[in-house]
């Protein structure tokens, strides 16, 4: 398979941050999982300008972080479309929408893009999650998986 | 009455800084100083740590030469074990550096400079940033990203992570390179020459467009340092130390980097956290002498690889002696970014860097370890010294950035009395006056970290104000 057919899930978060560490649990997971499939999993504490030279050579690019929000174990998941603005931050970090925006200036294409979020409870200085985001990693990864695969021919 | 400018912060720096500016009664220039505001403290915290924790430790110092503190730090626990690297571990270590000269001489040309390049001193600062060469320059941009991303490849491949990998340990380094990795790094590098030659075409077809700057950026005679090889080539790992003076004359030649305090003092200055290292034998602040790229450039008598030594030629040739404008940092960089792709091409050929035996185990077998390397932004040293039981009891560094702190006040100086007239500073001023500094590229997050002596100066006055007395420490 040529490397423009390529999936990328960039998870990305700090696991030392409690449920902002859910990117770093899902990677570890979904890199086990798409082994043998053509899904490169991509983990960064953020997102920072040369992800853009591995987004342009994917077809398909699906974002998964922590979101602040009311019901701790949320998931959600957004189609994303490149930032019409990008701001002055990009030098340290990006958002989504920014990547597939630098993407689209630097290499003139960008892929299909989701974004798949949990909403978190707990943002302390600690390595576990919080039992709500906990609770709620079998449907993201089923999630996940139907994202990139419509037709599943294997369980998580 | 006396008028003082303020520049703080300064922008696209690594870390925090301010600029200040005194004018005469006249609206003058009549001094200027570069303060470090930051303080970060590692030579005093680490006392108490045991010394195989130290590079991992000084990682932290910096998150853009991580490797160069592991380095310099792992060098100074090899001589406290007294141990001898395995070759390969040897060859690992230098290759990690080379990816570390890669991505951090990239982020300094093309994120933090190219913007006054391409741009222009002139344009509006709020345009004059990464965003505007994306938008002007997009094919500037992208090699930009790209040949910094190669670098951290590099550096991924061996130690398996960017940023603070903690992989080199002392006695060697964690883990021997597998065959994939090493192919990895191979099929990378020929995009990187490719690169770096396109922008170095670029670039020295446009020094006439900066006849200012080159004239101005801390152009002054000084003396310069840095790490020779056995064949007074151009060193970013061992060898020895090489002063010339602003002439080009040899001033001190082979010395064994764990002989630095014999040619280096440290002063401090009461409006900054940056130490002010000078040549001993000078007195300070006398002894200014100049690091990094360009001054690397200087002291050797050549890079050793065939391209980089095509442009080391070109390079000398812009000046009969030394090349003193530090505004050909920028240029010293590309060149210095070709020699480590060139020597990355050479290690990665040598079927010895996959041997196993990377690392030599001991025990403390000394009391004091001293470790040296070039960093990107110049000349690193760490100094440990350790009890019976291998915690560190004093630790002294002394940073790239600190080397040139005289030079980088000087630099300022110059710069404020060339552009300001008349207490009249127009934005294109101010900008020259930050891209000064940014010639250096300091990384001041890297480079504070002594506490305790600063200068103290007593003064007894009496009740009308008369000076009565006083006293200094």
């Amino acid at each position: 398979m040529e490397e423009e057919e390529k999936i990328h899930i960039i998870a990305y978060g700090n696991p030392l941050r409690q449920d902002d560490g859910v990117g770093w649990r899902a990677a570890q997971h979904l890199r086990e999982f798409f082994q043998d499939d053509p899904v490169e999993v991509i983990f960064r504490q953020q997102l920072t300008q040369d992800l853009a030279l591995a987004v342009s050579n994917s077809y398909h690019v699906i974002f998964i972080d922590s979101e602040f929000g009311n019901t701790p174990g949320t998931i959600t998941h957004r189609k994303l479309v490149p930032a019409r603005h990008l701001s002055s931050t990009i030098t340290h970090h990006l958002t989504p929408a920014e990547l597939l925006a630098l993407t689209g200036i630097l290499c003139g294409q960008v892929p299909r893009a989701d974004l798949v979020t949990i909403t978190g409870a707990a943002f302390d200085v600690n390595e576990f999650l919080s039992p709500p985001v906990e609770a709620a990693l079998p449907a993201l990864f089923k999630l996940i998986e139907g994202i990139v695969n419509p037709l599943p021919n294997k369980s998580i | 009455m006396t008028k003082q400018i303020v520049i703080d912060p300064i922008h696209r720096i690594e870390g925090h800084g301010k600029i200040t500016i005194r004018l005469d009664k006249d609206g003058q220039v009549e001094d200027a100083a570069f303060h470090v505001t930051q303080f970060r403290g590692f030579e005093k915290f680490c006392e108490g740590r045991p010394y195989y924790e130290m590079p991992s430790l000084v990682e932290r110092i910096c998150g853009i030469c991580p490797i160069s503190h592991s380095l310099a730090s792992a060098k100074a626990c090899d001589a406290i074990e007294g141990v001898r690297i395995p070759a390969a571990g040897k060859k690992l270590r230098a290759l990690l550096n080379f990816g570390e000269f890669i991505q951090s001489h990239s982020l300094s040309f093309f994120h933090l400079t190219s913007p006054d390049l391409l741009l222009g001193f002139e344009s509006p600062p709020e345009k004059r940033n990464l965003l505007g060469v994306l938008e002007h320059h997009p094919q500037v941009a992208a090699d930009g990203i790209k040949l910094r991303s190669i670098g951290q490849k590099i550096i991924e491949c061996l130690a398996d992570k960017r940023i603070h990998p903690a992989w080199v340990v002392p006695g060697g380094v964690g883990t021997a390179l597998s065959k994939e990795n090493l192919d990895n790094i191979a099929g990378l590098l020929p995009e990187a020459k490719t690169i770096v030659l396109r922008t170095i075409d670029w670039f020295k077809t446009s020094f006439e467009k900066y006849r200012e700057e080159i004239k101005t950026f801390a152009n002054f005679p000084t003396m310069f340092m840095g790490l020779v090889n056995g064949s007074d080539n151009l060193e970013l790992y061992d060898g020895t130390l090489r002063y010339i003076d602003y002439q080009g004359n040899i001033v001190a030649n082979q010395v064994p980097p764990d002989r630095y305090m014999e040619y280096i003092g440290e002063a401090t200055e009461a409006n900054s956290y940056l130490k002010s290292p000078f040549f001993k034998p000078l007195g300070y602040p006398e002894g200014i002498y100049r690091v990094g790229p360009a001054a690397r450039l200087n002291v050797c008598n050549g890079c050793g690889t065939p391209l980089a030594d095509q442009e080391w030629a070109e390079f000398k040739g812009l000046e009969k002696g030394p090349v003193l404008s530090s505004f050909y940092n920028h240029y010293a960089r590309l060149i210095e970014i070709l020699f480590a792709v060139e020597k990355a091409e050479a290690l990665v050929a040598d079927e010895e860097i996959l041997n196993s035996k990377v690392r030599s185990h001991a025990q403390p077998n000394f009391s004091e370890g001293i470790g040296v390397v070039e960093a990107p932004r110049g000349t690193l040293f760490h100094h440990y010294r350790v009890d019976d039981n291998g915690l560190i009891t004093w630790a002294n560094m002394i940073v790239a950035t600190g080397n040139n702190n005289l030079a980088m006040n000087k630099g300022v100086l110059q710069v404020a009395k060339h552009f300001i007239r008349n207490e009249t500073i127009s934005e294109a001023t101010l900008t020259r006056l930050e891209a000064v500094i940014r010639a250096f590229d300091p990384c001041l997050s890297c480079s504070t970290h002594a506490l305790g002596n600063m200068p103290l100066h007593v003064q007894m006055l009496s009740a009308d104000g008369r000076l009565i007395n006083e006293a200094f420490r």
